[in-house]
């Protein structure tokens, strides 16, 4: 039963290690080849994490809370959605290695519409992939994808913002010393 | 690693230097807790890598072409989307394989709609995100990005 409710708890993790069991048993091959293919972006997150926490916890002690609601919050408007792409833009890792900050700045006080933004640019904006973009379909591709695709993700920040309250979110409660961070993912009902 | 890599990692040793420098248990108590933010989130990040590698295996990029060359511009770009929505695969694949269609011929449509929503729209990490986020958060931002990525599609196909 306790293996039960684990595997309930990490319902992705324990679906991924029951696809690579079948695949094991039944195409070895397959499953030797997608382990390999795997390590690249193993490596690639090993090398991002240490960076991912150094900054969440850095953004903890060195960014006061009014700080982040001024610069981030809610009335921060078009300088908030700005700093938000600036941030998102100088990132590195994937886009899920950008959670545990989007979710320590909204602890602290940023809008949703903000978040929106840094997770898009995060995923979308990368200096080095823009060079690369440029290199095999030419820089006028580039910029004018990358102008549209910054215009979207501006649109999107405001809509969601209309339609997503913090009451729909995981969040433990605000930012108060010694709140159990975190706790809220195990807590919060299905919807 | 890169310089772009390096120049993220110097920076954030130098900021977490002014952290303990600015106050020792203020910072050890931030990185319990960033600790416990990522701690959750840990168990997911490695298994969305593992599904990403069983894709790719699964489904080489190559056989994408598949949907990107098609005649029909109008499937072709809704399954384009489709597949960018499913797959994560790395820039540094992506560009040179759609960059090779394009410049085979085919319409930019799909291969703007391909790369827009494989960054834009996450199915693999829509569990992580919900569960940090909340589903109406994810279901929106996942959503909003894949009509935001057709537009950027016909968008494209207009200018260029």
């Amino acid at each position: 039963m306790k293996l039960l409710d684990t595997m309930k708890r990490n319902k992705l993790p324990s679906a991924v290690a029951l696809a690579y069991v079948l695949l094991f048993a039944f195409k070895t091959d397959t499953a030797f080849a997608a382990v390999k293919n795997s390590a690249f972006y193993l490596k690639e997150m090993m090398i991002i994490l240490p960076v991912i926490y150094m900054l969440t916890t850095v953004i903890d002690v060195l960014v006061p809370r009014e700080a982040v609601i001024k610069n981030f919050g809610e009335n921060s408007g078009m300088k908030g959605n700005v700093l938000a792409l600036a941030l998102g833009s100088v990132s590195a890792g994937p886009v899920y290695a950008a959670f545990p900050i989007a979710k320590m700045l909204l602890q602290r006080g940023a809008s949703i519409s903000n978040i929106v933004i840094l997770l898009g640019a995060w995923a979308v904006i990368k200096i080095p992939m823009l060079a690369n973009e440029a290199r095999f379909l030419g820089p006028k591709f580039m910029v004018a994808r990358w102008v549209l695709t910054v215009i979207s993700i501006f649109i999107m920040g405001q809509i969601v913002q209309v339609f997503v309250k913090r009451d729909d979110m995981p969040l433990p409660e605000p930012d108060a010393e010694g709140t159990r961070t975190g706790e809220g993912k195990k807590n919060q009902p299905a919807r | 690693m890169d310089a772009f890599t390096i120049g993220l990692w110097s920076g954030s040793l130098l900021l977490m230097a002014a952290a303990f420098i600015k106050s020792r248990p203020k910072t050890f108590a931030a990185m319990k807790k960033s600790k416990k933010i990522m701690g959750n989130m840990l168990g997911d990040f490695i298994a969305i890598i593992f599904m990403i590698g069983l894709i790719l295996t699964l489904v080489p990029p190559e056989a994408i072409r598949t949907f990107l060359g098609s005649s029909n511009t109008e499937i072709a770009t809704v399954a384009a989307a489709l597949a960018g929505s499913v797959t994560l695969i790395p820039g540094f694949l992506a560009f040179p394989l759609v960059g090779s269609l394009v410049n085979a011929g085919a319409s930019i449509v799909p291969a703007v709609a391909f790369l827009t929503t494989l960054t834009m729209v996450g199915i693999i990490t829509y569990p992580l995100e919900s569960s940090e986020f909340g589903a109406r958060f994810a279901i929106l931002r996942n959503a909003l990005g894949f009509v935001f990525a057709i537009a950027i599609a016909l968008a494209m196909g207009v200018i260029l």
